[in-house]
């Protein structure tokens, strides 16, 4: 993946604001699936999009973790997607969505166990072969943690990546969020993921629900994730960063300002000392 | 793998409600998402409760969580159940694949002595619709903001052609000898079948009269396909 600089997740309110362009975004990344719909709108502006940015193909379906067969009508469909579009990326979650036939729309954690990096590398050889590119997998921000852990989530990541030769798409806020809900220390995270492997930074706002921090991408970055970031964008110097924005969309003026402070944090001469 | 035991601290139930919780969050949104103005016609009690029910019966099969609500309708009745079709076929004809519209100077280049063969293909996107209620007058009054009209059912079903014009939905609804037309155009029918169609109380001068006419409405509204779908009946 080249360096894209400093992008945004494309939602609908924001196709006719994008397209107008002068916004200093450099890139934009748009959710896979909402882009797999026969015609109309969605593709039209993502055509006119693509036209002028360079685009990342980011899927939430994929369920690499799962136990269920690989659904290769999905993989289908995201390969004729990126023919179409030639996205610098095409990402999914390292976690699994559903089992048998039921989809959870959710990102649901994963085992950290020599036996589940097996199983999820291969699973993303195949997919990597099938679509004939690799893949970035992001960490997902979680709330349970399976019994038996062999490793700690950030060796999981860096195994998994090695294992199938992919990239990390590494969410800062997910590191964060989990650091809390799982009482670690998200620096040592960082600090034990590989630098190659990173090809892209994801930032996003999260919500506190108890004694537990929900990933829930409806409010701005906060200022311990900034904080986490400076010294994420230090050590991964090169790789692409993106906002995320699901709920509580603000104008894009607004999300344009949050990329600014992106940019100037990855300017400040923090170094290797965070 | 999803076999194997989480965690089995203090914090496990409280740590599962947050899947739990967000689980039927994200459906009930993906509800709302497709049927805005059925919610604000039921209010939002009785929308969660249909909701609700919907989601304990319904385990998603869908990749896309855009499609999850495709059969809600059937847990409502009469007007409602009406709103509910309405609302899901406009989200299909929204994502409808694109097509191109047949043009006037197009068809004037057919050759008249193919007319009677000819078969002309229905745009993509066009979908019919048929109520038994005022659910389209309900949807109409409630996204222009105005208070929600009572649920009338009416003696005669009415029909209703959906489709997409440069990215936007138009709707209007039909004349019965007109959706029969159209009906029979969707079965890949030649002109002369669509004159039989609208002969009813009609001679054979006035049912080539009444599609010609049709027909000319049609191009203009961007109904009809470019190209034809084969020069024999």
């Amino acid at each position: 993946m080249r360096q894209l600089g400093f992008g945004l997740g494309l939602r609908p309110e924001h196709y006719q604001a994008a397209l107008e362009g002068g916004h200093r975004i450099d890139w934009f990344e748009v959710t896979t699936e909402n882009f797999l719909v026969p015609g109309g709108k969605p593709l039209h502006y993502l055509e006119r999009v693509r036209e002028r940015w360079p685009v990342a193909m980011h899927g939430v379906s994929l369920s690499v973790g799962s136990t269920a067969p690989l659904d290769f009508d999905y993989l289908r469909a995201v390969r004729e997607l990126a023919r179409r579009f030639e996205p610098e990326a095409i990402s999914d979650h390292l976690c699994w969505t559903g089992v048998g036939a039921v989809n959870l729309h959710d990102l649901m954690p994963l085992p950290f166990t020599e036996e589940a990096v097996r199983h999820v590398a291969a699973r993303v050889r195949e997919t990597q072969d099938f679509l004939g590119s690799r893949i970035l997998l992001e960490n997902v921000s979680s709330y349970l943690a399976f019994a038996g852990a062999e490793m700690r989530e950030w060796e999981f990541a860096a195994n998994v990546c090695e294992a199938a030769d992919c990239l990390l798409l590494l969410d800062v806020n997910n590191v964060y969020v989990n650091s809390v809900n799982h009482a670690f220390d998200a620096r040592e995270y960082l600090a034990s993921i590989p630098r190659e492997r990173v090809a892209q930074l994801h930032l996003a706002g999260h919500s506190r629900e108890g004694d537990w921090l929900i990933d829930t991408h409806d409010a701005p970055v906060c200022e311990a994730v900034w904080g986490l970031y400076e010294t994420a964008i230090a050590r991964f110097p090169h790789a692409a960063v993106t906002i995320e924005r699901d709920g509580h969309i603000p104008p894009l003026a607004e999300l344009v300002a949050e990329l600014d402070c992106a940019r100037a944090r990855a300017a400040s001469p923090l170094g290797e000392a965070a | 793998m999803q076999r194997c035991v989480l965690t089995g601290d203090r914090t496990f139930g409280p740590r599962l409600a947050i899947y739990q919780r967000a689980y039927r969050a994200r459906l009930v949104e993906a509800l709302a998402l497709a049927y805005p103005v059925l919610k604000d016609s039921l209010g939002p009690r009785r929308f969660n409760a249909a909701a609700t029910a919907y989601i304990a019966a319904t385990p998603s099969a869908q990749r896309s969580i855009r499609w999850y609500g495709a059969s809600f309708d059937r847990g409502f009745r009469g007007m409602h159940a009406d709103l509910a079709r309405w609302e899901w076929l406009l989200g299909e004809v929204f994502d409808a694949a694109d097509d191109t519209a047949m043009t006037l100077e197009a068809l004037a280049r057919v050759d008249p002595a193919a007319w009677p063969a000819l078969r002309l293909r229905l745009h993509g996107t066009l979908r019919f619709y048929t109520s038994t209620s005022n659910a389209v007058a309900c949807w109409k009054a409630l996204g222009a903001g105005e208070r929600s009209l009572p649920a009338l059912d009416i003696d005669t079903a009415i029909s209703w052609v959906v489709w997409r014009r440069d990215l936007r939905i138009r709707f209007r609804s039909v004349p019965a000898d007109e959706a029969r037309a159209l009906a029979q155009l969707a079965t890949g029918a030649s002109f002369s079948a669509l004159c039989d169609v609208l002969a009813a109380g009609l001679d054979a001068h006035g049912a080539a009269v009444r599609a010609a006419t049709l027909l000319k409405g049609w191009i203009g509204e961007g109904l009809i396909g470019v190209g034809l779908i084969g020069r024999r009946s």
